[in-house]
């Protein structure tokens, strides 16, 4: 009886190991890190405003609402594709929408938002990424849900469609509404 | 006199000919030092994190040698070129310049990245398995064996 279960043994372990490699391969999601920041406050950040030439943008303006603060830059491509749904969103779905223009040029930003329009309230010039780093965000796009005391609740990492929208960040944002 | 002359002649059209020939010389000597000082500059390795002291270059080394670059995971922020682990080494730089203490730091890193930013996970619940394992199939493969 013994001998017979040790030699089953090896292929026990190999399909154990073969079950842990075929998790890793099709089912987990190595880039879906949640945000260390979770719960807590927003850096207290003020940077200046993009198209309000002498002001600024400080964290303590998306107090009071539920908003989301998005992480673009004019070089990252997913962006692009993003921002088409961010402007339906902003249309239709009316939710505070505020973001941070990650190591770019001012100048790219401005005729950016001319060419394809601009679903932003206020959007704050992160030349150096120093922002970037004390969000901790990983690259662009990123969308964080600010609730109305101004902690950050929720982070999406990439490019944000309409069926994740939907399904995902709309019902957290209304609920955070009715909090 | 006319052959004085003509001694004499000669000899200062030496001279000249010398002076051109020192200055030509020179402009050799001068060309072959510009090129001698610029290849300098390029043969020299550029350090570019210098510390005044030999203890911070150091902490550096550790640090960017145990922080994981987040974005190509499975590197550290020494090896990478990602333009974040670029910015995050950046940043290192300035705290330590800052006199600020390895504590600090770790905490500025897992504050805003969580512990997966560094190489080596912290022993806590959530890893305990992954810490406790080796030592548990050693164990289990010593078990098998005796029995």
């Amino acid at each position: 009886m013994k001998k017979a279960n040790f030699t089953l043994m090896p292929f026990i372990i190999l399909a154990t190991l073969l079950g842990f490699l075929a998790y890793e391969l099709f089912h987990a999601k190595p880039q879906a890190l949640p945000s260390a920041l979770i719960g807590q406050s927003l850096p207290n950040f003020r940077l200046p405003s993009l198209l309000e030439p002498g002001k600024n943008f400080s964290a303590a303006e998306l107090q009071g609402r539920v908003s989301l603060l998005n992480i673009w830059a004019t070089w990252c491509s997913a962006c692009r594709i993003e921002h088409e749904t961010l402007i339906i969103i902003n249309q239709r779905d009316h939710v505070p929408l505020f973001s941070i223009d990650y190591k770019d040029n001012p100048e790219d930003a401005k005729l950016w938002l001319k060419n394809l329009g601009n679903p932003y309230e206020k959007i704050g010039e992160d030349t150096q990424g120093d922002l970037g780093i004390d969000l901790g965000i990983y690259g662009t796009p990123e969308t964080f849900i600010i609730d109305k005391q101004g902690k950050i609740r929720y982070r999406h990492v990439g490019a944000l469609d309409e069926n994740t929208w939907q399904e995902v960040l709309l019902p957290l944002v209304r609920q955070y509404e009715r909090e | 006199m006319r052959e004085n002359k003509s001694l004499v002649m000669p000899a200062q059209a030496g001279i000249q000919l010398s002076t051109q020939m020192l200055r030509f010389f020179l402009l050799i000597l001068a060309l072959f030092l510009l090129f001698l000082t610029s290849t300098f500059a390029y043969a020299t390795p550029q350090d570019l994190y210098p510390f005044s002291s030999p203890a911070d270059a150091q902490r550096f080394q550790a640090f960017i040698k145990t922080t994981r670059c987040v974005v190509c995971q499975n590197q550290t922020l020494a090896e990478s070129n990602a333009p974040l682990a670029k910015d995050l080494r950046d940043k290192i730089y300035t705290l330590i310049k800052d006199q600020q203490s390895d504590a600090d730091i770790t905490a500025f890193l897992t504050q805003r990245y969580g512990t997966f930013i560094f190489m080596r996970p912290p022993v806590n619940y959530a890893t305990l398995a992954l810490w406790l394992a080796p030592l548990l199939i050693f164990f289990l493969t010593i078990a098998f064996l005796v029995l």
